[in-house]
């Protein structure tokens, strides 16, 4: 067989909302056929802001376009006895569903994985969900900010004498999403040597303990709790400086010693030639190591560098960087990242036209090329956009059946 | 009648063979998830070269040594370990034994080094036609800035993510956790995948080109696409919200302890203020409404903080969701091992060592019903099978192999 897409030929049933909805995005990116199945009233994510223009509206919401493209879009009642024999009908030659309503949620309407499999034995079911399907916390409230500080990664962030903060927008959401499209392929490779579909239960707050680095282990061997440093790094017991101003913003770089000395050198060296180095010029990088150096010794260092660095602006520090080798980089805001050199040169966004707002909008390619396979994005579907190509031109309904369906509040 | 696997089936991905040259955090994190899911992963690593981490804190009381750091064990479970100088001359013997074992080789050296190496993915294709090779990198592996160097730490800043956190004086901070290496794991393994079902299907191998800074910015498409519509930056900063209030980190009682508390809903708000005892102050009209609320944001924060200041974390999490108020911890690594909803998932699984002695390594964020993880083996010593490997798995008689360590062909 000849896959156009790798996963060309798959059905992928997305009831997701918030949590869940990058799953079915990557997936349909990798070439599944993905059916998002909306309430008749709309995907709640749809009513979340900010919107496209500034006003709200379920075809502008910002949420919702980011990670429903390359999908389609139905809308079903899946709660109503039609919506769910549609839905049942739907369910029968997909390969994998995925949702993200609280536990037992999918069972007391009747859906449960028990209940699936009896319309499709070979049925992949993904359930995401903040803590997981069962366990004492199953069916604690949640939202990124609790699942950030449940998963641990809050102690890494914040001023050491301000509170600790989260990313400002959602990051355990997207980051389950790809964690999920992991597990649901992981599934499906079982299931193309046994038959045997599954259900697999994923939980955000470890997803967010796979960001939470070394804290578990530092506390387990040293007894030592990591605490946010602001703008500092931590090795050990040894901080050192990771965001600089400069003079018309920021740059992110650190002082190296041992083998990765060469880079300071460098940095000192140009410094130097233009007379701004100090007594940095005569110190020995590469032979000495960041636990020997006493920190009030690399805070003293870092004064020089910091002196340098508010002279020049994050373009010529970033060039010269480039041209040195050295690992320094420009703080950015994120809209900077659409005329990045580098994105641009691999091709990574493309403007793709949404007709009914009047506007192109960027979205990302895979973050890995799929060489000869590259299918065109699509943009986030409209509600209930594909209604007729999949009930009328897939399940054979007529177009009364749809009039009598909507009348009902079903489709 | 087909029912779902039972609790005997075996980790999915077992018979699968990975080769990994991979270092640092991203690409280990990611093979030792796919370990976890069965496959066989061997890290391959040379003598003058180590993976860097192995001299990364913290060390066990008997102090550093290059098979004693707990950040490598944790990224390095359930590997088998050897060492390969690649440019020994007759590396060449054995690296074809080794492709000729591998479904999947991942590396994550510099662009370029492979090339140096003398292994590109064509001469790999000439030993063996169907290997897949996912190569990850910083930037991708060709364009303007493919060479520069530089670490998830500086990554997060060039990628936009540092800007979503700030600290006093708006100064950007990020995460002091090598951030943007988190979202590269998820996507190696997920391409590892997506390559294994394509080859299934087709018959193909394949090389991908990941960049972690592609795989960053999925985590950062709704900013993105915000900034091509408004032509603004996102509107949120700190712990805001664009809509729920309060919304935040609020300290308790003890050193550093805080809460996490999320009011998205007039039913929550409500909970919120009889868990507090309905003081005066909350029937005011400046909160009385979300949007009342939202504009007396400050003072709010101020007020909840004057509550929470005096009071348990814990206790203050457990009254609110038993009030349906999403609340929660900003865990330290104590409270994550005491967690008990991981402790219900079984996600820290304890792994004894002869020189790091036992440590908690982290189960894949998901669980597969029908095809349970494991955690075969803490992480391996330097070489640890080199032998084993070399007779069992690569077919070398007795005296080839004493030949290739005397040559120094496995150090």
């Amino acid at each position: 067989m000849d896959a156009a897409m790798i996963l060309d030929s798959y059905r992928v049933l997305d009831l997701t909302d918030h949590q869940g909805q990058l799953c079915g995005m990557v997936l349909g990116m990798l070439g599944a056929d993905v059916v998002k199945i909306e309430p008749p009233q709309g995907d709640p994510v749809r009513r979340m802001g900010p919107f496209v223009g500034g006003e709200p509206h379920p075809e502008r919401g910002i949420p919702w376009i980011a990670h429903n493209a390359c999908k389609r879009s139905v809308t079903l009642d899946i709660t109503t006895k039609e919506g769910r024999g549609i839905f049942l009908n739907l369910v029968s030659s997909a390969h994998f569903i995925i949702e993200s309503f609280p536990p037992g949620r999918m069972e007391s309407i009747g859906l449960g994985f028990h209940e699936l499999l009896r319309h499709n034995p070979s049925l992949i079911l993904v359930s995401i969900t903040p803590f997981g399907r069962t366990g004492p916390r199953a069916h604690w409230a949640s939202c990124d900010l609790v699942m950030m500080g449940m998963g641990g990664q809050m102690v890494y962030c914040g001023e050491p004498d301000g509170p600790p903060l989260r990313f400002a927008v959602d990051q355990s959401y997207p980051l389950a999403g790809i964690y999920a499209a992991i597990a649901a392929l992981a599934a499906h490779w079982d299931r193309a040597a046994t038959g045997e579909g599954q259900h697999v239960d994923v939980s955000i707050q470890e997803c967010v303990l796979m960001t939470s680095f070394n804290m578990h282990v530092c506390w387990e061997m040293e007894g030592i709790e990591i605490k946010r440093q602001g703008v500092r790094g931590m090795r050990g017991d040894v901080r050192f400086r990771t965001i600089w101003p400069c003079s018309n913003g920021y740059v992110s770089w650190r002082v190296f010693f041992g083998n990765w000395g060469r880079w300071t050198r460098s940095l000192v060296e140009w410094m130097d030639e233009l007379g701004e180095a100090g007594d940095l010029a005569d110190v020995r990088w590469e032979e000495l190591q960041m636990h020997s150096v006493p920190q009030e010794e690399i805070d003293r260092m870092e004064e020089v560098f910091q002196h340098f660095f508010l002279k020049h602006t994050k373009e010529e520090l970033f060039d010269e960087a480039l041209r040195l080798g050295i690992p320094l980089f420009p703080v950015q805001e994120p809209g900077e990242l659409l005329i990045d050199q580098q994105l641009s040169h691999r091709g990574f966004w493309s403007l793709i036209p949404y007709p009914h707002l009047g506007v192109r909008l960027p979205h990302p390619r895979l973050p890995f090329p799929l060489p000869g396979m590259e299918s065109p994005l699509r943009r986030a579907p409209t509600l209930g956009e594909h209604n007729k190509e999949i009930y009328c031109g897939e399940l054979g309904l007529s177009q009364s059946d749809l009039v009598i369906l909507r009348e009902a509040g079903v489709i | 009648m087909t029912v779902a696997k039972g609790e005997q089936g075996g980790p999915p991905l077992t018979g699968v063979n990975i080769l990994d040259f991979s270092w640092v955090v991203a690409g280990p994190q990611a093979t030792k998830l796919l370990g976890n899911m069965g496959a066989t992963v061997l890290k391959v690593e040379h003598t003058g070269r180590p993976d860097i981490t192995r001299h990364y804190p913290p060390f066990p009381k008997s102090g550093p040594g290059i098979n004693r750091s707990g950040t490598f064990a944790i990224y390095n479970d359930s590997k088998l370990s050897m060492t390969l100088n690649l440019r020994h001359p007759k590396a060449a013997t054995v690296m074809e034994r080794l492709l000729r074992w591998a479904d999947v080789v991942v590396e994550n050296f510099t662009p370029g080094t492979l090339e140096a190496l003398g292994w590109p993915y064509e001469r790999m294709r000439g030993i063996r036609q169907e290997i897949i090779l996912i190569r990850a990198s910083l930037m991708g592996q060709r364009g303007p800035f493919a060479h520069h160097p530089g670490f998830g730490i500086m990554l997060q800043a060039y990628g936009g993510h540092s800007a979503l956190m700030r600290g006093r004086d708006g100064i950007p901070m990020g995460s002091s956790a090598p951030w943007t290496d988190f979202p590269e794991a998820a996507f190696v393994c997920l391409a590892a995948l997506a390559a294994l079902d394509h080859r299934r299907r087709t018959g193909r191998g394949i090389c991908f080109d990941l960049s972690q800074l592609e795989a960053s910015l999925f985590l950062m498409i709704p900013c993105i696409i915000h900034w091509a519509a408004q032509e603004s930056p996102w509107p949120l900063r700190d712990n805001r919200h664009l809509t729920a209030c309060p919304h935040g980190a609020y300290p308790c009682r003890g050193t550093d302890r805080w809460c996490l508390i999320g009011v998205f809903t007039e039913s929550q708000w409500e909970s919120l203020k009889r868990v507090m005892g309905n003081p005066g102050w909350a029937e005011h009209e400046r909160f009385s409404t979300a949007v009342s609320r939202k504009r007396n944001e400050a003072e709010l924060d101020g007020l909840i903080s004057r509550w929470t200041r005096g009071r348990d974390a814990d206790w203050i999490v457990e009254a609110l969701q038993a009030e349906g108020v999403p609340a929660g911890l900003v865990a330290s690594a104590q409270d994550l091992d005491r967690d008990p909803q991981l402790r219900h998932r079984g996600h820290y699984v304890v792994m004894d060592h002869s020189e790091t002695g036992p440590v908690s390594h982290d189960a894949p964020p998901f669980r597969l019903t029908g095809t349970p993880h494991r955690i075969s083996s803490p992480a391996p010593m330097m070489g640890e099978h080199t032998e084993r490997v070399c007779r069992e798995v690569l077919g070398f008689q007795q005296e080839e192999l004493s030949d290739l360590i005397k040559e120094g062909v496995l150090s």
